[in-house]
């Protein structure tokens, strides 16, 4: 693969039976002010230790290393939020794991062996103010659009609460999906859609209005192994889910992102998911969840949100290995 | 003419001073349209009074019949020029005394009056307690308190500290008596015989008033919070309204809910106010308990640990609740706290857990400003629920169909539906400066359900 553009993935070569795996896809975040971009990145390191397919993360890069080990202490033991961003952050970090590979060495006959997989995932986290029209001209913007651009993935946060008061989202990513695209023009080739894959997270999954829009429409399920019995809306549900929230919005235009996305990216690399990076609240005393009080944020007298119990992160590491995957397959 | 203004002026106080009991006096004025005649004379309370008796024409025809039946003390003449009749009569005049005047003889006489001295005591009708240790103690007696000693006259003023009980009906009646002076009969049972009898509204309290005499017969009362207007009623339908004994007022429970949460300075308007409101409530002069309810937002999070609500004091009296409020200002506090609602439901619910009949009728007053935490999921607030899932509503409600009032001293920014319902019968805000008096009387803490007729003297 190509060093620029489209990351890379190569395979070691089989020896003792065991292989590495490695590939770099660049991720962005995209998503306006308070969606909820960097408490995603927070929580996708307790969210992949909580998850059973043993993916584990680290960082070669020191920088990367102390923001990584700064979130989680955060998150995790002070229950605090990050501060919000200023200008671009970005992260270099290693998810691991192994899986079983099965290998045709003949006509009739394969082998199996155990393959560690690597991917560097370059994860850009920019301000959501950078998303703002009158920020277009400033180097953070320009840089912002560079490593989009650059990326063959995008995680574009939504969140619907914003929505709500707002209803700000539509006008930000059309004008920063322009500039992105007067970017992508000057390549050979290019036919008027981007070419990255991209997660739609509707945020905050966890607050009482999304919540309780998802039970009215019926899209919780429950699985049934959940020892603290957390529903979830299924990624089939989701763009649903979030056009039904977009429904009611400020200004009404929230109904037109997921058509402003599947109009400049190609509709079959965009999936839709359901989160909440802080997941419910459970309760102290059942230490389950309770229907009637599942946000997990609340406010202290000084306005600011703190995280009132144990984080269960909703559907974080999926969003992240989807990506990584499609892009594994689309090389 | 020279003007005799002067010795008429002496005669008729000396002639004044002079008659008691039935005894009574004739002045006349003549002038140019003819004949006044005036009769003065003392009233039961020695006030003197004068009037116009009809005289025949046939007596002012006939200087004997006239001098005999009329017998003036003296004669008044206004004008040189006189019905023929009149000079006839001068021209007999046999001694009495003609004073030339310009001035009208009613006029004399009315500042003759102004100008007498009492004869007798002025009292202030009052209701004296038959004081503890006596058979028949905490009886209620009407007794005359004296105001103004005889001898003096108008201007004189006297300052008296009376104490007004809640009462129905027209409010505290002022009556200024004298005593029927019989030395056949004690002190204590002469009976009083009304002089002047006004009424006024009065909130309950005591009160030091200034009683002055504007002349015999007429006394203005100054330092009454409400306007004095006629009694309409009879001396002797008013007289029968004392009561044997003050009935006990209706014993009255007053529970204070105080929010913690806030900053100091709001905090502390709230226990001043509830403070305030608890010595208004004592002096309702009914059987009083209180009690003090503090609360504060739930624990809504695992590293906060939970404050449950707390009752300081429970019925107690009104001293020990209002030190038991003091303490509340020194209660440590969380910066972890929720901010957006407080555990008023479940402070609700443990007053109505707690209310007994026995403690008299409760009356709940409210000092805070948050919201309460809803009992389930709210969408439209996205407050946290209550971790008991108690019902504010429903609590409200037990606590009303006990015969509950309620009353709010709110924060001005609070808007939730919670504080129409806590300031049913009273709302103020904490911010603002408070009517605790008419707060209390609203809360039903300072009413009788008695005629209390007459203020009384400790
Ligand atoms: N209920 C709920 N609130 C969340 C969640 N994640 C984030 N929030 C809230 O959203 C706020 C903003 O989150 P951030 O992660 O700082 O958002 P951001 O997109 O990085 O914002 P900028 O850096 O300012 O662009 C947090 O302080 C929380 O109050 C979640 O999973 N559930
Ligand atoms: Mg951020």
């Amino acid at each position: 693969m190509a060093t620029t553009g489209m990351g890379s993935a190569k395979a070691g070569v089989p020896d003792d039976g065991k292989r590495t795996y490695r590939s770099e896809p660049g991720i962005a975040m995209l998503g306006a002010t308070g969606a909820g971009k960097t408490t995603f990145l927070g929580a996708l390191q307790i969210a992949l230790l909580q998850d059973e397919r043993g993916w584990t993360i680290w960082s070669k890069d020191p920088a990367s290393r102390r923001e990584m080990i700064k979130m989680n202490t955060a998150l995790t033991s002070e229950g605090e939020f990050p501060l919000p961003s200023t200008g671009i952050d970005t992260f270099d970090w290693i998810l691991g794991s192994r899986r079983e590979r099965t290998e045709r060495t003949g006509r009739l006959r394969s082998r199996s062996f155990e393959e560690s997989v690597q991917v560097t995932l370059k994860l850009t986290d920019a301000s959501g103010e950078l998303a703002r029209s009158d920020q277009m001209d400033l180097d953070d913007r320009r840089q912002l659009v560079e490593q989009v651009a650059g990326s063959q993935g995008i995680l574009y946060m939504f969140d619907p609460i914003r929505e709500f008061n707002r209803g700000d989202a539509y006008d930000k990513l059309f004008g920063l999906l322009m500039d992105i695209i007067a970017t992508e023009a000057e390549h050979p080739g290019f036919d008027g859609r981007l070419g990255h894959h991209v997660a739609v997270c509707v945020t905050k999954f966890d607050e009482p209005r999304i919540y309780k829009t998802a039970e009215s429409l019926r899209m919780l399920v429950w699985d049934s192994h959940d020892a603290a019995g957390f529903p979830r809306v299924h990624d089939s549900d989701a763009r649903d889910l979030m056009h039904r929230l977009c429904r009611l919005s400020r200004s009404g235009t929230g109904q037109a992102v997921p058509q402003l996305l599947e109009r400049y990216f190609y509709p079959d690399r965009i999936k839709y998911f359901v989160t909440s990076s802080v997941g419910f609240m459970v309760s102290e005393r059942t230490q389950r969840f309770d229907p009637q009080d599942t946000e997990n944020v609340y406010r202290i007298e000084s306005g600011e949100a703190l995280i009132r119990g144990p984080v269960n992160p909703i559907n974080v590491v999926e969003p992240v290995l989807w990506l990584v995957e499609q892009m594994a397959l689309n090389g | 003419m020279i003007g005799a203004e002067d010795e008429v002026h002496d005669s008729l106080s000396e002639e004044l001073d002079r008659i008691t009991g039935n005894a009574a006096f004739a002045v006349a004025e003549f002038g140019a349209a003819g004949a006044a005649i005036w009769r003065l004379y003392r009233d039961e309370n020695g006030t003197p009074r004068a009037e116009q008796p009809s005289v025949p024409q046939s007596v002012m025809k006939d200087p004997d019949a006239f001098y005999r039946d009329v017998d003036p003390v003296f004669i008044v003449r206004t004008s040189a020029a006189l019905p023929d009749n009149l000079f006839d009569l001068l021209a007999a005049a046999r001694g009495v005394p003609v004073y030339e005047c310009r001035k009208p003889l009613e006029d004399q006489i009315r500042k003759a009056i102004t100008d007498s001295p009492l004869p007798l005591p002025y009292e202030l009708a009052v209701f004296r307690q038959v004081p503890p240790g006596r058979p028949d103690a905490g009886r209620l007696v009407l007794a005359g308190h004296q105001i103004f000693p005889p001898g003096v006259t108008h201007g004189y003023r006297v300052a008296v500290r009376v104490r007004c009980e809640p009462t129905d009906g027209d409010g505290t009646v002022f009556a200024v008596v004298t005593r029927e002076r019989r030395p056949d009969i004690p002190p204590n049972d002469q009976a009083l015989r009304p002089v002047q009898i006004q009424s006024a509204m009065v909130p309950a309290g005591t009160y030091e008033i200034s009683a002055e005499l504007a002349r015999p017969g007429r006394v203005l009362l100054h330092g009454l919070p409400g306007p004095l207007s006629k009694f309409t009623g009879s001396w002797d339908s008013v007289r029968h309204q004392v009561p044997d004994r003050l009935a006990a007022a209706e014993p009255v429970h007053l529970v204070c809910l105080v929010e913690t949460s806030g900053d100091d300075d709001r905090l502390e308007l709230r226990i001043d106010r509830l403070s305030q409101l608890i010595e208004e409530a004592e002096q309702g002069g009914g059987e009083l308990s209180v009690s003090v309810v503090a609360y504060g937002p739930h624990a809504v999070a695992w590293r906060v640990d939970e404050r449950q609500v707390a009752v300081p004091a429970w019925a107690a009296q009104g001293t020990r609740a209002v030190q038991e409020l003091r303490g509340l200002a020194r209660r440590p506090r969380d910066p972890r706290e929720y901010r957006r609602a407080a555990q008023l439901e479940c402070a609700l619910e443990t007053v109505a857990r707690h209310l007994s009949e026995r403690d008299g009728r409760p009356v709940i007053v409210t000092a805070g400003g948050r919201p309460p935490h809803p009992h389930t999921m709210d969408t439209r607030t996205t407050i946290i629920p209550c971790p008991e899932r108690v019902n504010w509503k429903w609590q409200a409600d037990r606590i009303a169909s006990l015969g509950a009032s309620f009353g709010a001293l709110r924060d001005s920014g609070a808007r939730a539906d919670v504080w129409r319902t806590l300031g049913h019968d009273a709302m103020a805000t904490v911010d603002d400066a408070v009517d605790i008096p008419d707060f209390a009387v609203r809360l039903g803490l300072r009413t009788a359900a008695q005629v209390v007729p007459f203020p009384f003297i400790d």
